[in-house]
């Protein structure tokens, strides 16, 4: 497995020529009015055989930087690995899991080892679509991937699979072989305060009621002079979601979009009535210690092969609260995998991912997650 | 420019213009650091400051629900309370009905014969009132028997029979049967009137008449332990259900007996005030020591042994008084005695009615 990764940069353009002509697969990660079709073929151009596979984002990650604005490259030849592109169109929510059932069912299964997904990150349930696609996918392969971003803006979000910027898509990877070895991980660092609330009125993911009193209202009155900024300020309190009496099973979910007229909120995943849910707020050491400790569930899940390359997958809210520090995050997952390592990804409105290497694969919010590749 | 990073270049630069153009970037960067550092601590607060608010809201509508849990936690003890009244009530009030048709039945049944040995009692004493008077006539004839043989069997026989003794004694006899069963009948009637057919009824009565039968009716109670003094005024004709008042004058009539140790006086006094009439019942007893005079109307609340006391009289007679929109007072002195006072309105505005079902 070769990798190589080149910057583009507005006004500037690629930052590198393209050396690793025959890659195979070109991850792009990139500003939302940045990946356009031109910008696309120029990319294809460089790497003929390669298909193109990613979408817009709140930020991109090249090493141990994090920059805002400019497009990502990172171009790998597999060995033996064969690769498999499908894409699904997801006209609106709750087209969600039939959405994710169907790409499923669009990836041939034989040798199947692993499927990255990309979704457009707004107006879609993130749990429903992860629903849909476990349970088409045959047992024992697992699903890693993100919901794409568009900055502190939540307006546009876009999919690249192999193809033009899609706005309303999902898109997967499959990865086949046995040569490839996958670890992931996944961590948070949020902090739950003040008391539980039950979820009172609902539907999906668009919360209305806690206790019986708008959402959007105690957002507010919490937000104070940051309300302004919403629905990109709500990131600063996360949901952790629990059922009664499972206050440690708790489950992360973050705003995507508020809306003023029928006063409800849309969050990235579930948040179903009769459950309990508590605000969190960052805490900026262990913001940085769950994205070392993600890297180090990642690496555990390898054994004993090194990883060649991590997938990162991280929060925009991690980088609304970080900002300027914001690069401690990606140094803290380098300074586990060793400088080795190649550092990918972008920041999201969501990851996919198994909390642990062995729990269940499902949606998380304000999380960092990782995916290492690697081929015998 | 973030004004701690504005004095603080101030302080070590002189001047903002003597910051090298290079360092623009850098400066800048520094103070949007300083305005995010500051934007966070004060979100912080702020959510803070809203969760202490909003904590103590949760807090005092908790000590609300509390207070509003133990006020309908306290109605509930009185509903269960008074619930526990009514069944008492309705316990007596059962246990007074048979009592009153076993005594209703027993006086019916004792009345015939009573009847009947009452009037051959009268007939006898008309037979030997005029067996006496043959008698008389023989003996003024005696003298004129001859001396000796019939005449001397005559005298033998007078004298072995005692006849004058006899004579005297016969008439004596019946005097006390016929006392004794005037008696009967007097005590056959005071239990018809204790246990009143009326049961339920209200009517107006004599309430000296149901005195002086429930007296009767208890007299064995009082009789080894207290003279009873009766002081009677008087009492109009009083609308109430008697055998009712009856129980509340047996009870406090045995209670002030049970009071007494050896021997002492009961008093019974009647008489009108304002629209009221009433009934003392003093007594010469132990008295009711201060703490307990509040607790004597609770039910099961008794001093006196099992099987003597069940505690229920005073709650009962409570009860039954109250129904006549009247009320008991008691008034004691340990060591010197207790006079209870039942008062009982002339014109009373009671649901006569209630008492129908
Ligand atoms: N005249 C009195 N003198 C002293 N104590 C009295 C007198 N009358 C009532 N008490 C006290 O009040 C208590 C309650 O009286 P109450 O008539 O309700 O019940 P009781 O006489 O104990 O039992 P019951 O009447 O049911 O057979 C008595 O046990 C006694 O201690
Ligand atoms: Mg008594």
């Amino acid at each position: 497995m070769q990798i190589e990764q080149t910057q583009w940069l507005p006004g500037t353009g690629w930052t590198k020529p393209a050396v690793l002509t025959d890659a195979g697969l070109v991850l792009v990660f990139g500003g939302t009015d940045l990946l356009t079709e031109d910008v696309l073929a120029d990319l294809q151009r460089r790497y003929p055989r390669a298909l193109l596979f990613g979408g817009s984002t709140a930020g991109e990650i090249l090493g141990a930087g994090v920059y805002d604005d400019s497009i990502v490259a990172t171009a790998i030849r597999f060995a033996d690995t064969r690769l498999h592109i499908a894409s699904q169109p997801v006209p609106d929510a709750a087209a969600s899991h039939a959405a994710g059932q169907a790409l499923a069912a669009r990836l041939p299964r034989e040798d199947l080892a692993h499927v990255l997904v990309l979704t457009t990150g707004l107006d879609v349930n993130g749990t429903e679509l992860v629903d849909g696609l476990k349970s088409a996918l045959p047992e024992g392969v697992d699903l890693t991937g993100g919901l794409t971003g568009d900055g502190a803006r939540f307006q546009r979000t876009l999919v690249i699979a192999d193809g033009p910027p899609v706005e309303h898509g999902v898109a997967a990877l499959g990865l086949y072989g046995s040569r490839i070895r996958i670890g992931h991980g996944c961590l948070g660092g949020w902090d739950p305060f003040g008391p539980d609330r039950l979820i009172t009125r609902s539907r999906g993911n668009v919360l209305y009621e806690l206790d019986g009193h708008s959402a959007l209202d105690l957002y507010k009155q919490y937000l104070g002079e940051h309300a302004a900024q919403l629905p990109a300020s709500a990131l600063l309190f996360p949901l952790a979601l629990h059922r009664e009496g499972e206050a440690d099973a708790a489950l992360v979910r973050a705003v995507l979009a508020v809306n003023e007229a029928d006063q409800s909120m849309t969050f990235a995943g579930d948040v179903p009535e009769g459950q309990y849910a508590r605000m969190m707020r960052a805490n900026f050491d262990r913001l940085v210690e769950g994205a070392s400790g993600a890297a180090r569930q990642a690496r555990f899940g390898m054994a004993e092969s090194r990883p060649q390359l991590a997938l990162l997958i991280s929060c925009v809210a991690r980088k609304l609260v970080l900002a300027q520090r914001i690069e401690e995050e990606v140094e803290g997952v380098r300074d586990v995998l060793g400088e080795e390592t190649v550092l990918a990804g972008f920041y999201s409105y969501g990851e996919i991912s198994p909390y642990t290497p062995t729990a269940r694969c499902e949606l998380h919010n304000q999380t960092m997650t990782i995916t290492t590749l690697s081929e015998d | 420019m973030h004004p701690l990073l504005e004095r603080q270049i101030r302080r070590h630069l002189g001047d903002a213009t003597a910051i090298p153009e290079a360092m623009h970037a850098l400066f800048q960067a520094i103070g949007e650091a300083y305005e995010h550092a500051d934007a966070d601590r004060r979100l912080v607060e702020h959510a803070l400051d809203q969760m202490s608010r909003e904590l103590t809201e949760r807090n005092r509508e908790l000590q609300r629900q509390l207070v509003e849990k133990q006020r309908t936690e306290a109605e509930q003890a009185a509903l269960i309370k008074r619930l526990e009244e009514a069944h008492n009530q309705l316990l007596q009030s059962e246990k007074m009905a048979s009592i009153g048709q076993l005594a209703a039945g027993v006086a019916h049944e004792i009345n015939n014969p009573i009847g009947y040995v009452n009037s051959n009692l009268a007939s006898l004493r008309d037979y030997v009132r005029q067996m006496l008077a043959v008698l008389d006539a023989y003996e003024r004839a005696e003298p004129l028997l001859p001396d000796g043989g019939e005449r001397e069997d005559v005298l033998a026989a007078k004298r072995a029979a005692e006849l004058d003794y006899l004579k005297a004694d016969v008439v004596a006899l019946l005097d006390e049967s016929s006392d004794g069963i005037a008696r009967v009948r007097r005590i056959v009637q005071d239990l018809k009137d204790f246990s009143h057919a009326d049961r339920g009824e209200w009517v107006l009565a004599d309430l000296h008449k149901g005195l002086d039968s429930t007296l009767n009716v208890v007299n064995n109670e009082i009789k080894y332990k207290a003279r009873v003094e009766k002081l009677y005024g008087d009492l109009p004709m009083v609308r109430c259900l008697p055998s009712q008042l009856n129980q509340v004058f047996m009870n406090l009539l045995v209670n002030a007996a049970h009071a007494i140790d050896k021997q002492g006086v009961i008093t019974v006094r009647t008489g009108v005030e304002g629209d009221d009439v009433w009934v003392e019942v003093a007594d010469t007893g132990c008295g009711i020591p201060e703490a307990l005079l509040t607790r004597i109307f609770d039910p099961f609340f008794t001093t006196k042994p099992v099987g003597k006391g069940t505690g229920l009289g005073l709650s009962i007679s409570y009860g039954i008084v109250h129904k006549h929109g009247g009320h008991i007072e008691v008034k004691s002195e340990p060591g010197r005695g207790t006079v209870f006072r039942v008062n009982l309105p002339l014109h009373s505005s009671v649901d006569e009615d209630a008492d129908h079902e």
